[in-house]
């Protein structure tokens, strides 16, 4: 067996050699035009080499290392393990973490992955752990905010606080007692410079129901906030930057509730020009509707007083002629009215529809069954 | 709402004046402003429609003043600007076991040893400096950071505002302590022939006696933390630094008039620099003068009493001289008074008579109603219990002192506060190596900040080492243990010394679960590189049998131990191995009944060469054989009894038991017979010569 294995791997040989010795002849050939010394070298090799069987192999010079060079063993130092590995679970961790840092891995006792990984080519498809991910670095981290520092943090602050007041236990209390409240902000940073142009805005921000206002005032308050008035939690909010200083913008965001109040309750002459194109809300005491209705009524009440019999008469109206605002006051007119005004008000809806449809009922005493 | 306050950064409720709102109510309805109704012109009727407002809108809430419960806001309480983060900043503890904040915290680059903990620190602060070089050198390219300017404080290297020569541009060198362009300005106004008023001169001359004329080195925090202090102030003849004629003396002598604070800064900055000569004449000068002197003036020339004296009494007569003076002038003493007072008896304590004196100087401070705080008592006990001093001390004062101490918090108030625990320390290392003292004053170190006090990184090292070798040999060893997880490896590291200490406090306490602790801290220091230590841990390794688990781990640790060797054994930086580490390692294994690996380290060390230095004990190769006999393997038994009868171990026991224990043919049997007799030692002696 031992000699058919020996023989094999020569023939293996000799063929590779003749490759090899058409490849040196090719290049020969192309070496002929460049260099003089390389032929040269080349047909003294083929001289010195002509003695032995097999075929002589080129040198490519400065391709295999002629000397091993024997390099000494780099000294090493011995790396610790980090030291997550022997930390305590019963830690304290606020001690670990003090103050804010950048993410330390060796200092971490939790797994954390962070990372990009485009294909399974790339750190085979995992995302990289913590050890000297550069990912973790860059970003902020709280780990000097847990609730465990927070509450440190509170202790030692909690000397400086004074008891919260009686009387403002709630949401309500407070709203109650102080309805303006005004919100200024502190920005501290460690940078070059402590200044923070965020930090001169000033507002405040009140209920619009706190204020006396009737309805001219309200409405005209209202318009010329304009969107700092929020109609659906009643919130005035008014805000300033203009000043550099966060003092003057408080001083300013004052004055401007004082002119928007003041001016609200001022009645210019313009202002008389308001038509019913202008109106803010339909109105019925200024419609159409308004006429109709009395007029509607006061031709059934001269009707019902040449029927006989009670049926479909208008009892609620008083017998004698009287004013159209006494009629107005009734309570029948009145449900009739608000019906009419929420429905062009709000819209119309099954709601507002069947308010409608019982005022009306109750205005022309229609029985139901009609 | 309770929950809002807290967390905004800062809001603020107001109070809604009501009242305003009342008054603007009435003037609005008092005619000049009628809004209770308003007009509507129709235009395609050309009529005017009245109209008063619904009454079905009302937005109008007013608040009775009755309804209205008074609420009582309480006073803020009043702090200072930076009271907050004071408070903040006392949540972080700076004495918690881990690498010191400011340095980096990556594996690498844990400081252990006091000497890895200076040279990293050190890189530190030189990387700083390098920035601040660069910084001077190049201002031009460093204007801003980020899109932010340069603060100011940055700047300030770069230049002065005022280069002409004028008043202000010497002030502007004063409060930048430039003291040699200080002095040059000053030298050129003066040649100009204009004139400076007194106050900036004596400002001058502030700076010059404070600096003795030469511009201050500045020493960061890491600098101060790292190198050692200055002890001159306590050698007995400190050299006189003071310079005759010198920029100082220049601006004094040509003050327009020489006022007593004049006097009193050139008298403090003599004495600061030992010049007694001049103190005195500076005094002598004063009193002539019939000046005013105050208290730290006094301190100065207090603390500089003992330095041309020839004997205690001098003194003692010089001090109570100028205490009487002070009382004459009623100038009311401070510590520091007292202090400079004790710095004489301390520079000459071995002389009668010192201690007698330091106590009565002791006594009048109490009587003058001064606490005596650390430093007062460091000059105390040093005088006392100098540690330098051999003859016998008693403890009694010591430990007086030590009661008035206990349970208190202290501030660094003077200068040599932070030598206290240091040097208390090292006197009960020195004279009474007694544990409970020492823990006590650990204990006191404990106490709320004190641990600021314990100085730089020197007295740091020195006072945990004198703390661990006075309470090892002495507390027991769980005592010992936890302290030491207290502070090692990032607050102190001991020496191989004191693990010595140690191991021999695990092997007589018999803890021995400590082992492993123990060698989690060493294994990857350079302390197994000392072959004392190595073989003395390996000692502690072999010592017994323990139960199966701990032996396991102890195991462990051998294997780790032989690992080490193994990939470094061509270098020579590897672990010093030898035939007595080979042999407890050898036992520690049999105690493991690991047969194999034992018998493999037996091997190691027939095979090299280097490990012949030391031979294994008798006792380890004797069980190694007892564990090869029992086996039954002729070979190895064969091997091991040649190697002992060669190391001339007893060994005709381990013969017999051969013969009796074993089923060999007569060959073998006579073979190691042979080898009891000792007649085939010589000749196979050679025989395992040739074969190596």
């Amino acid at each position: 067996m031992a000699s058919v294995s020996v023989r094999k791997t020569f023939v293996v040989l000799n063929s590779r050699a003749r490759d090899i010795k058409f490849i040196q002849q090719r290049a020969l050939h192309m070496s002929l035009s460049l260099k003089g010394q390389d032929i040269k070298s080349i047909e003294n090799d083929k001289e010195t080499s002509s003695d032995t069987d097999e075929f002589r192999v080129y040198q490519i010079e400065g391709l295999k290392r002629t000397s091993s060079v024997r390099r000494a063993e780099r000294w090493s130092k011995r790396v610790p393990p980090p030291r997550y590995r022997s930390m305590s679970t019963e830690q304290d961790w606020t001690d670990v973490w003090p103050t804010a840092s950048t993410f330390k891995w060796s200092a971490v006792p939790f797994p954390v992955r962070q990372g990009y990984v485009e294909n399974s080519s790339e750190n085979e498809g995992v995302i990289p752990s913590k050890y000297a991910n550069l990912e973790l670095m860059k970003g902020p981290n709280f780990l000097h905010l847990t609730p465990a520092h927070v509450q440190k943090h509170c202790k030692a602050i909690k000397h400086f606080c004074t008891k919260w007041p009686e009387g403002l236990e709630t949401d309500e209390q407070c709203q109650k007692h102080f309805p303006v409240e005004s919100v200024t902000s502190d920005y501290i940073y460690a940078g070059p410079s402590l200044t923070d142009d965020r930090a001169r805005v000033a507002s405040i921000k009140f209920k619009l129901s706190d204020l006396k206002l009737d309805y001219h005032a309200r409405d005209k308050f209202v318009r010329l906030v304009g969107d700092r008035y929020n109609p659906e939690t009643d919130d005035v909010f008014f805000e300033s930057n203009r000043c550099p200083l966060k003092s003057q913008n408080l001083e300013y965001v004052k004055f401007l509730l004082t002119a928007v109040y003041f001016e609200s309750w001022k009645n210019e002459s313009w202002e008389q020009g308001k038509q019913l194109s202008d109106m803010e809300t339909y109105v019925w005491n200024h419609n159409k509707s308004h006429k109709t209705c009395m007029s509607l009524l006061a031709s059934i009440q001269a009707k019902d007083k040449t029927t006989e019999g009670e049926l479909g008469k208008l009892n609620y109206l008083p017998e004698n002629e009287v004013d159209t605002s006494v009629i107005c006051g009734l309570p029948e007119v009145q449900q009739y009215k608000v019906a009419v005004e929420t429905l062009f008000n709000v819209g119309e809806n099954m709601e507002t529809l069947n308010a409608y449809k019982m005022a009306v009922e109750k205005l022309l005493n229609f029985k139901s069954d009609v | 709402m309770a929950a809002r306050v807290g967390q905004s950064s800062n809001l603020t409720l107001i109070v809604c004046n009501r009242l305003l709102f009342e008054q603007v109510r009435r003037l609005s309805t008092s005619g000049l402003l009628s809004a209770a109704s308003w007009t509507i012109r129709s235009k395609s009727k050309r009529e005017k429609i009245l109209y008063e407002a619904p009454k079905s809108i009302p937005v109008d809430k007013v608040i009775k003043k009755s309804e209205v419960q008074d609420i009582f806001i309480p006073q803020k309480i009043r702090r200072s600007p930076t009271a907050i983060l004071e408070a903040l900043a006392s949540t972080v503890r700076n004495d918690i076991n881990q690498p010191i904040y400011s340095t980096i915290d990556d594996p690498f680059l844990y400081s252990t040893t006091d000497r890895v903990k200076k040279s990293h620190l050190a890189a530190f602060e030189s990387g700083r400096k390098a920035a601040q070089h660069m910084l001077a050198l190049y201002p031009d390219y460093f204007t801003q950071i980020w899109e932010e300017p340069l603060p100011d404080g940055w700047k300030e290297g770069t230049g002065n505002l005022y280069t002409e020569p004028c008043e202000a541009a010497l002030i502007e060198r004063i409060a930048k302590r430039k003291v040699t362009e200080a002095v040059d300005m000053y030298r050129t106004i003066v040649s100009k022939g204009e004139t400076l008023s007194q106050e900036s001169q004596e400002k001058l001359l502030e700076l010059l006696v404070v600096f003795n004329c030469k511009d201050p080195e500045e020493e960061s925090d890491i600098g101060s933390y790292i190198n050692a202090p200055d002890y001159r102030t306590f050698s007995p003849f400190p050299p006189n630094t003071w310079k005759k004629g010198n920029a100082a003396e220049e601006v004094f002598d040509a003050l327009p008039e020489q006022s007593a604070s004049a006097y009193c800064q050139m008298i403090r900055g003599m004495a600061a620099n030992y010049h007694k000569e001049g103190v005195m004449s500076m005094f002598n000068a004063m009193k002539a003068n019939k000046m005013p002197v105050d208290v730290e003036t006094y301190n100065a020339i207090l603390k500089v009493a003992s330095l041309d004296t020839e004997t205690m009494d001098d003194v003692k007569l010089f001090i109570e001289t100028i205490l009487k003076d002070m009382a004459e002038n009623k100038v009311n003493p401070n510590e520091r008074t007292f202090i400079s007072a004790m710095i004489n008896c301390r520079r000459l304590s071995r002389w009668s008579g010192s201690k007698k004196f330091v106590l009565a100087l002791l006594s009048e401070m109490k009587a003058c109603g001064i606490e005596p705080g650390l430093s007062t008592y460091v000059e105390i006990l040093h005088i006392f219990y100098y540690f330098k001093d051999k003859t016998s001390k008693t403890p009694e004062l010591f430990e007086q002192v030590l009661k008035d101490l206990e349970g208190k918090e202290f501030e660094c108030k003077t200068e040599n506060d932070v030598q206290f625990f240091r040097s208390v320390m090292g006197m009960i290392a020195a004279h009474f190596p007694d544990s409970k003292l020492a823990l006590r004053v650990h204990e006191l170190l404990q106490h709320g900040k004190n641990k600021d006090l314990l100085s730089n990184r020197q007295a740091q090292y020195g006072y945990y080492s004198d703390l661990f070798s006075v309470i090892i040999p002495l507390e027991h060893v769980d005592v010992v243990m936890d302290l030491y997880r207290e502070v090692v490896p990032y607050i102190f590291f001991p020496t191989s010394e004191t693990y010595k200490l140690i191991l021999e406090s695990i092997e007589m306490h018999e803890n021995y679960h400590y082992v492993p602790e123990v060698y989690a801290d060493l294994q990857w220091t350079s302390m197994f590189k000392d072959f004392d230590f190595l073989s003395r841990f390996t000692q502690t390794l072999a010592k017994r049998k323990h139960e199966a688990k701990l032996q396991n781990e102890i195991c462990m640790i051998a294997s780790s131990l032989m690992d080490q060797w193994a990939t470094k054994q061509q270098l020579h930086d590897a672990l010093p191995v030898n035939g007595v580490v080979i042999g407890n390692l050898i036992i520690t294994h049999l105690n493991n009944d690991d047969l194999k690996t034992a018998w493999s380290l037996f091997q190691t060390y027939r095979n090299n060469r280097r490990m012949r230095g030391a031979d294994p004990s008798e006792d380890s190769l004797t069980q190694l054989a007892k564990h090869v006999i029992s086996s039954q393997d002729f070979e190895d038994t064969k091997e091991i009894l040649h190697v002992m009868s060669i190391l001339d171990y007893n060994i005709s026991s381990l013969v017999e038991k051969s013969l009796q224990n074993m089923s060999l043919s007569d060959m073998e049997r006579n073979y190691i017979q042979g080898l009891s007799t000792g007649s085939i030692s010589s000749s196979s002696s050679s025989d395992s010569s040739d074969s190596d």
